[in-house]
């Protein structure tokens, strides 16, 4: 016969409902013989059953199963709004806000840059229109200076006039000379 | 419907799927977790959702190698890991100011604890087992982490050795040590409960 002590363990997987077939048959074969380990087994069910009883209960209520299975749904909604993104590794959506975020900037930029030709446009024609009203006002002097201009070009002109009548009588005066 | 029919439903992001998972396994992941938190429901609350949450996340890494409340339960215990890691980095960063209680000293909580209103029961018995949960809950705290664990999964959870050695990723000889070691010390610390 085993000595006890070989059987604490078989003991202790007995009292768990541990125990396969084979290691029942020969385990019961020595607890019909040993009664200091029928005492130890009655101790430790004893000990267990107090235990499962003595603990408090660990039920969930329905209301707190809805609660709780409400707020994970939640959760879930917020990380994925949408059955869209479905498919779509989790890891791509920071280079796809990334993405839009560029779009959106690019068009703002777009926007800034149209918006720049524009004003170029529209300092041109003022700067036409401003020169426009110069020449509006100092319209009399330019007159004033177109008639000097005349009259420096006549003079001009009567001088080119008695030079060339003076040439003209040198070259005659050669030719007789010659 | 069998679970590897409505997992595959949950990946296609079905609702109903979603209602029916959580249906199957909500009341055992919190009776879990409630036994991992020593028995705090809030906790115990804000564990099994935080979980159930990972485990819906990450069901695409389910592959069915083990079973899914297997699966689901591994997820569970370390969750509970990840939190007492945060809350022992909490704990170092203000132990100057941390109060324990010494030992022998009456638990203040069951003082605390709103009486029990239902005519039915006998104040006498709703107090001696209020007592006698306090006294395991304490003789449970005296033990290591794994050893408590293994109990409670085995004892107040039902599992199996295989099933546990699965759980915390361990071998089954080393879980049965650990269930044999925290079975002595009960029931050193709790002999009377033997008689």
């Amino acid at each position: 016969m085993n000595k006890c002590s070989d059987h604490k363990e078989t003991l202790l997987l007995d009292v768990h409902g541990e125990l396969n077939d084979e290691e029942r048959a020969s385990w019961e074969k020595h607890l019909e013989d040993c009664k200091d380990c029928q005492i130890e087994r009655k101790r430790l069910l004893t000990l267990i059953q107090n235990a499962k009883e003595t603990i408090s209960s660990s039920a969930l209520s329905s209301e707190e199963e809805q609660f709780l299975s409400g707020s994970i749904q939640r959760r879930l909604r917020i990380e994925k709004p949408d059955a869209m993104f479905k498919g779509v590794s989790w890891w791509l959506m920071p280079a796809i806000t990334a993405c839009m975020i560029l779009l959106v900037a690019g068009w703002f930029s777009l926007k800034d840059f149209r918006s720049s030709d524009n004003v170029a446009i529209n300092d041109s024609e003022e700067q036409i229109m401003v020169n426009n009203e110069d020449l509006l006002e100092n319209m009399e002097l330019l007159q004033e200076m177109e008639s000097l201009e005349k009259l420096v070009r006549l003079l001009d002109d009567s001088q080119g006039e008695s030079q060339m009548n003076q040439m003209e009588s040198k070259v005659e005066f050669v030719h007789a000379r010659v | 419907m069998q679970d590897h029919d409505l997992i595959a439903k949950v990946r296609e992001l079905d609702r109903d799927a979603l209602d029916e998972l959580f249906s199957r396994y909500m009341r055992k992941a919190y009776a879990i977790s409630f036994n991992l938190c020593s028995g705090d429901r809030e906790k115990a609350q804000d564990l099994t959702q935080e979980a159930l949450l990972k485990a819906v996340r990450n069901i695409d890494n389910f592959r069915g190698e083990a079973l899914f409340p297997t699966w689901l339960y591994r997820i569970i215990y370390n969750t509970y890991l990840d939190s007492r890691k945060k809350h022992s980095r909490w704990l170092d960063i203000f132990s100057p100011l941390r109060w324990k209680p010494q030992k022998g000293e009456v638990d203040k909580e069951i003082l605390e604890e709103p009486p029990d209103t239902n005519d039915n029961k006998n104040p006498l018995s709703v107090l001696q087992g209020k007592q006698l949960d306090n006294e395991l809950q304490n003789a449970l705290k005296e033990l290591p982490d794994k050893q408590r664990i293994v109990f409670q999964f085995k004892v107040f959870n039902e599992m199996s050795i295989k099933e546990i050695a699965n759980i915390l990723n361990s071998a089954e000889g080393t879980v049965k040590s650990h269930l044999f070691r925290a079975t002595k010390h009960l029931q050193k610390t709790l002999g009377d409960w033997s008689a």
